[in-house]
């Protein structure tokens, strides 16, 4: 057998098997179909765990994000709390230290009103500036006091803040007490220090430390004494240091504040309004249906308990009500849809039309339920709902963050019953008596807005959000309770009023 | 389009994949009627019984409609659902394969005579391919009726070259053999045994 004939030995098979059918038996069809619906509801499962971890993401960024915000905020508010008490410590050690070191008890209720009084503001600040302690010290004592930090440093901030106060008086007594205190003549004799109490400008009572500026300082303390050169090295000021840093401090604050004051106007973004599109899936969850397992009522309880695909489309306008919080309300049309398995149909009284077994033929059940095959039936619900929520804008910037809550009225409109294979006609039923679908529900909304700036006008934002009935959607006397929770995620595009 | 019968005569081959795409299970009932007849042919061949060929049916057309979407008809739909079958088949087969590696067989002696198959019913060939041993058989109708080389074959199988053209040679000296056989019954009885 040469190669020519051998290839046409292979042929001869090829060609035989070209043209040759064999028939499969029925059941193959019918498996193929079960795997392909099993398939099926494994993709709406995975779809609907798509969804829900998606909200639960949404949330919990929400959620962390609201939290990280809110714990720097009061992390600043305690750290400037903080500074300013800091700050205020420092002032009444210096003062304790004139007192401890003359051994003049007698003296120190006079300094502790001053240091109380200097919480009270300004003028009381003036007022303390008056209050002066008489200390007694010998001449040793005096000049061991002249040489160390604390008296310079007190003697320091008696000049500097009575200089840098104009309105403050200033007392006779000061003008001696310095000028002994810095004069040539350092014979031990009795001499009288004027230990200005310390008389900020200002302070408020939030404890935020209002300072004249740092560099007028030495300008007015220098010409009222003279330091010796060990008094001038130990003048390089920690004090100054302090103040420069509370100004600095007080700067920032201030600049916060004015911040803060422009948020507070809140006239950017003030009224806009939205259009657009939600596409997500509802699960019946925990539906009960009080009534015993006929064939008409599996394929009703089928119905009750699908799992189903929801799109909604619509308009709302919103408005801010403060810095944070926001209104939004609006009006959509939903649809519901979902398929379950019926292995039975209910006829009219003469048997002439028969419908799809459905929780809408419960009525015209008695005794015209024929079995059949099962076959497939949609059941397609829509609604109008006008939701109304608040939201609080976590983030409000390019890129904004909201979570929002609310209500939602949904005026039930019709569901359709559509049976699949085409042999039985497809049936819609309006609201009113006649339907099982409750005519008007409330659902509870929950949702998260991530919303990103596009111009002056536009925000384009994707929100994830929750939809809960808090009702039954079905009419009570129909047994079934039922209250699908739908999760969707919706594309808004917003025009801003003013922006 | 009262049900799938009537439309899978009717409609294209394009309106088939655009319905099947859709997820209709009319369009894909239409579809399944109207390739399953010849598939089943491609299933038996690499299959021991009806059993075993109708359950790689079933997991192929599955995963036609599954991945239809994805078919972009740059060859014929009958020849990708038939390389999907082939595929599926081997699948099945490899779990024996791993079992059973094939291994090189011994060189066999062809006949010299020309051996004619037109006579024979293509049941009686699908017996004869069937009756194979399982290497035989997967090389046999991956090279003669599918038409890969033996290449393709070993890359496919995971197998050597030479032993992709031992199984074959053996696979067709069985074959003569057997032709042969209904070849002389033919010959004494004037008529082809179905």
């Amino acid at each position: 057998m040469n190669d020519m004939e051998r290839r046409k030995f292979e042929d001869s098979f090829k060609d035989a098997f070209e043209r040759a059918e064999i028939s499969p038996s029925e059941s193959v069809w019918t498996n193929i179909e079960l795997d392909l619906e099993r398939a099926e509801s494994g993709k709406m499962k995975r779809r609907i765990l798509f969804y829900k971890l998606l909200a639960a993401a949404s949330v919990a960024f929400a959620m962390s994000v609201a939290g990280v915000g809110y714990y720097s905020m009061k992390n600043q508010t305690v750290m400037s709390g903080q500074l300013a008490e800091s700050s205020s410590q420092q002032h009444s050690k210096g003062e304790i230290n004139q007192p401890t070191t003359s051994g003049e008890t007698d003296n120190v209720s006079g300094m502790n009103n001053a240091s109380s009084e200097r919480t009270t503001g300004t003028s009381v600040g003036a007022e303390s500036a008056s209050n002066e302690l008489s200390v007694k010290v010998d001449g040793d004592a005096r000049q061991h006091m002249a040489s160390t930090d604390n008296s310079s440093l007190a003697q320091q901030r008696s000049h500097s803040f009575t200089s840098s106060n104009d309105h403050v008086p200033q007392p006779q007594a000061q003008h001696q007490g310095t000028s002994e205190f810095s004069g040539q003549d350092r014979t031990p004799r009795q001499s009288t220090i004027t230990s200005q109490v310390l008389a900020p400008t200002s302070l408020a009572s939030t404890g935020v430390w209002n300072a004249k500026p740092v560099d007028q300082l030495p300008s007015k303390v220098k010409p009222t004494h003279s330091l010796t050169g060990e008094e001038q090295a130990a003048e390089v000021d920690p004090v100054a240091v302090l103040m420069a840093k509370l100004e600095q401090r007080e700067k920032e604050l201030q600049a916060e504040e004015a911040k803060e004051n422009k948020k507070n106007n809140f006239t950017d973004e003030r009224l806009w309004t939205s259009v657009g599109f939600a596409a997500g899936a509802f699960s019946a969850g925990s539906s009960e249906m009080s009534a015993s397992a006929t064939a008409f009522n599996t394929a009703a309880n089928q119905q009750v308990t699908a799992s189903g695909v929801a799109y909604s489309m619509g308009v709302s306008v919103g408005t801010r009500l403060s810095n944070r919080w926001v209104l939004q309300g609006g009006v959509n049309y939903q649809t519901q849809s979902s398929d379950y398995t019926a292995n039975s149909v209910v006829g009219t009284s003469d048997f002439q039309e028969f419908y799809a077994a459905s929780v809408n033929t419960a009525d015209k059940v008695d005794n015209r339920i024929l079995s059949t095959d099962p076959y497939s039936v949609n059941n397609s619900l829509r609604f109008v709902t006008v939701p109304m929520q608040a939201g609080y804008m976590v983030v409000n910037k390019q890129f904004g963050l909201q979570l929002n809550a609310g209500l939602s009225t949904d005026l039930f409109l019709q569901n359709t019953i559509t049976p699949e294979g085409g042999s039985l006609d497809k049936t819609t039923q309006g609201r009113g008596e006649e339907s099982p679908y409750r005519s008007v529900n409330f659902s509870g909304l929950f949702g998260t807005e991530l919303t990103y700036k596009i111009g002056n006008h536009y925000r384009v934002a994707l929100n994830p959000g929750l939809r809960y009935p808090l009702n039954s959607i079905y009419k009570s006397d129909t047994g079934i309770d039922s209250a699908p929770l739908t999760f969707d995620v919706g594309l808004r595009f917003r025009y801003i009023f003013q922006p | 389009m009262k049900n799938g019968r009537i439309i899978g005569y009717m409609l294209s081959e394009n309106e088939l994949i655009d319905g099947c795409r859709k997820g209709d299970r009319a369009f894909q009932k239409a579809l399944y009627e109207r390739y399953c007849r010849k598939m089943m042919v491609v299933c038996l061949r690499y299959s021991k019984s009806t059993a075993e060929a109708e359950d790689v049916l079933q997991e192929a057309f599955v995963k036609v409609f599954q991945s239809i979407a994805g078919f972009r008809q740059e060859a014929k739909l009958e020849t990708w659902i038939t390389r999907i079958m082939v595929n599926t088949a081997l699948n099945a087969q490899r779990k024996k394969l791993y079992l059973f590696p094939m291994v090189d067989v011994e060189e066999v002696n062809l006949p010299e005579e020309e051996i004619s198959i037109s006579n024979i019913h293509v049941n009686q060939l699908l017996d004869m391919i069937r009756a194979l041993p399982q290497g035989c058989q997967i090389v046999f109708n991956l090279f003669a009726i599918e038409g890969y080389s033996h290449k393709e074959i070993a890359e496919q199988l995971g197998i050597s070259e030479g032993t992709s053209k031992s199984q074959f040679s053996r696979a067709k000296s069985l074959l003569q053999q057997r032709l042969l056989k209904e070849s002389t019954y033919y010959e004494r009885y004037g008529e082809a045994k179905i």
